[in-house]
């Protein structure tokens, strides 16, 4: 396959799969920014070893890239404060209860260790199976199993998660 | 322990957070030519890993043997080709980046730090100092940045700030760092009318000093300072080090007069005891205002100054004898509202920042680069007008460049 045809190809895939990526960048880092240059590290990190992969296994390769391309970001990141010239108050009267739940579940989410946080969504946006999100956090299954119940442990005091099983608990 | 309420509400709730982002179409746009970019870096990365194969091979058979008797070259002799400024970042309107930039294209190279910073200084390591946190307000904390993106802290150095001025320099070995800012000291209260109509009313006043330090440094910043002074009344500068790193002059704007005007405090510490010295500095014109905001020192002379008056909306660069403070204009840089100074590694190249207001409201920034042989030798080497992204705040502390 020469050069031309390669690049036609990477191009194809990205033009098909970009948005899903992008999609699970987003939930990775929870900043729309930080998503794209995420996403696009990525892809030229898997450009360079485009010509070795299968076109059946890109997408998974892109989707380790992207895991582990987050948690290096992840250790590297500055959590000190960010000076904002304004601060970013909404005004969203109507729509306070959904806002206040987005909200909650992406303090959540933030608050998880990187690792769990990239188990829980390549297990339940992925819909990966224990086995493949093993393979892409380089790691056992039971590893995943656990990184996936603490994970979830930790999300009950989100209200909007554990709104429907508190009844059926008091109904016991 | 069952899951299944949880991971089915966790997934529709994932995907409603997934469906607030869409792709932009630039960034799509853009991927053709960085994937061309990065094709380009491959290639010329095996380039130079063989050439630089090939370089030490030949290092090693000719080069070396003669090392331990070769001086090394104290400097740089070409020009500061990178330097560093703060911009705004694009995806984050209120959030700011510290970069490197090409000082002939006025392009980005590398973020060096992705947070906002309000002072900076490149040391000859390579390695930036940023101030790490203002809080609280009066002891701030220094961290250094590696060339490889570790952040170090260094520990803290009183007061960097108040209004916008002061701020921190290193010496040239990194042994000292000398801090200026200004600390609240008192909050009085007084029956004013604080342009109001409604009748008087009690107003605030907060009264501040301006702390002078300069802290030895090892691996950290020692905790106690080899010399510190206290002044009321008086707005700091930037501090300025000597190359030598003997001499430091922190530059103060005298402010409870109906005249502002400058006064250079200035502290010898090549003898057993640090001794200070104040002169006051004076202008060539009585129509001019000498800044006192950024300055240099000679690296042969540390009694000739470099810094900037206003005169009107003329902007002009002033070489101060310090033995007697009388300054001298060596160059008009042109109309503007401030300028900002700085000296690359070698001492040898002067990194000139000037900021005028644009029609359109916004802040145009221009760099100039000249050589600088000390005293009044100085030759303009090139000027650009710096992109329109690359804002450097006006007011307050200059956010002077610092060649990389």
């Amino acid at each position: 396959m020469d050069r031309a045809e390669q690049e036609a190809r990477f191009q194809a895939f990205v033009a098909i799969r970009y948005h899903r990526l992008l999609q699970t960048a987003y939930l990775l880092t929870g900043d729309r920014g930080r998503a794209e240059d995420l996403l696009q590290t990525s892809l030229l990190k898997t450009w360079s070893a485009w010509h070795r992969l299968h076109q059946e296994t890109a997408e998974a390769y892109v989707r380790t890239v992207l895991v582990r391309t987050a948690a290096t970001w992840w250790r590297r990141r500055w959590t000190r404060e960010r000076p904002t010239a304004v601060l970013p108050d909404r005004a969203a009267p109507d729509e306070l209860a959904r806002v206040s739940e987005r909200d909650a579940l992406w303090r959540a989410l933030a608050g998880l260790p990187v690792r769990m946080r990239a188990a829980l969504i390549l297990r339940y946006f992925e819909d990966y199976s224990e086995q493949q999100t093993a393979e892409v956090l380089g790691c056992s299954v039971g590893s995943v199993k656990s990184l996936c119940s603490r994970a979830l442990a930790r999300l009950r005091t989100v209200p909007s998660l554990a709104a429907e099983e508190n009844p059926r608990r008091s109904m016991r | 322990m069952s899951h299944d309420g949880i991971e089915r509400r966790l997934r529709a709730q994932l995907r409603t957070l997934a469906e607030e982002i869409q792709p932009s179409p630039d960034r799509l746009q853009r991927l053709p030519s960085r994937l061309r970019a990065a094709r380009r870096r491959r290639v010329a990365g095996s380039l130079a890993a063989a050439c630089l194969t090939i370089a030490v091979a030949v290092a090693v058979v000719r080069v070396l043997p003669l090392a331990s008797t070769t001086p090394a070259i104290q400097g740089s002799s070409s020009p500061p080709r990178t330097f560093l400024s703060d911009n705004i970042e694009p995806k984050d309107p209120g959030g700011r980046q510290l970069g490197r930039y090409d000082v002939s294209t006025g392009r980005r190279l590398a973020v060096v730090s992705d947070w906002g910073v309000h002072r900076w200084q490149l040391l000859d390591d390579g390695s930036v100092v940023v101030e790490a946190t203002l809080s609280p307000l009066c002891d701030t904390s220094l961290a250094r940045i590696l060339p490889d993106g570790q952040r170090r802290p260094l520990g803290k150095v009183g007061p960097t700030s108040g209004g916008g001025d002061g701020g921190f320099a290193f010496s040239a070995d990194a042994k000292l760092v000398a801090a200026a800012g200004l600390c609240p000291t008192a909050t009085r209260l007084d029956t004013g009318t604080a342009g109001r109509s409604d009748g008087p009313r009690r107003i605030a006043t907060i009264s501040t000093r301006a702390r002078l330090a300069v802290y030895p440094v090892g691996a950290t910043i020692g905790a106690k300072p080899l010399s510190t002074r206290t002044v009321d009344g008086r707005v700091p500068g930037r501090p300025v080090v000597s190359a030598d790193g003997h001499h430091v002059a922190f530059l103060v704007t005298v402010t409870n007069t109906n005249h502002p005007k400058v006064e250079a405090l200035l502290l010898d510490l090549s003898g057993a005891q640090p001794s200070w010295r104040q002169v006051t500095l004076r202008p060539d014109s009585a129509a001019c205002q000498l800044q006192g905001s950024s300055a240099v020192l000679d690296r042969h002379d540390p009694s000739l100054l470099l810094t900037t008056e206003s005169c009107g909306a003329e902007q002009r660069l002033v070489l101060v004898d310090l033995r007697n403070g009388q300054a001298r204009t060596l160059l008009q840089l042109g109309k503007g509202t401030q300028a900002g100074l700085d000296l690359d590694a070698s001492r040898s190249y002067l990194l000139v920042t000037t900021w005028s207001a644009r029609r359109d409201g916004g802040i145009a920034a221009r760099l100039t680069t000249y050589r600088w042989d000390g005293g009044s030798r100085l030759q303009p080497l090139s000027g650009r007008t710096l992109s329109q992204d690359l804002t450097p705040r006006s007011g307050g502390a200059p956010a002077t460049p610092a060649q990389w």
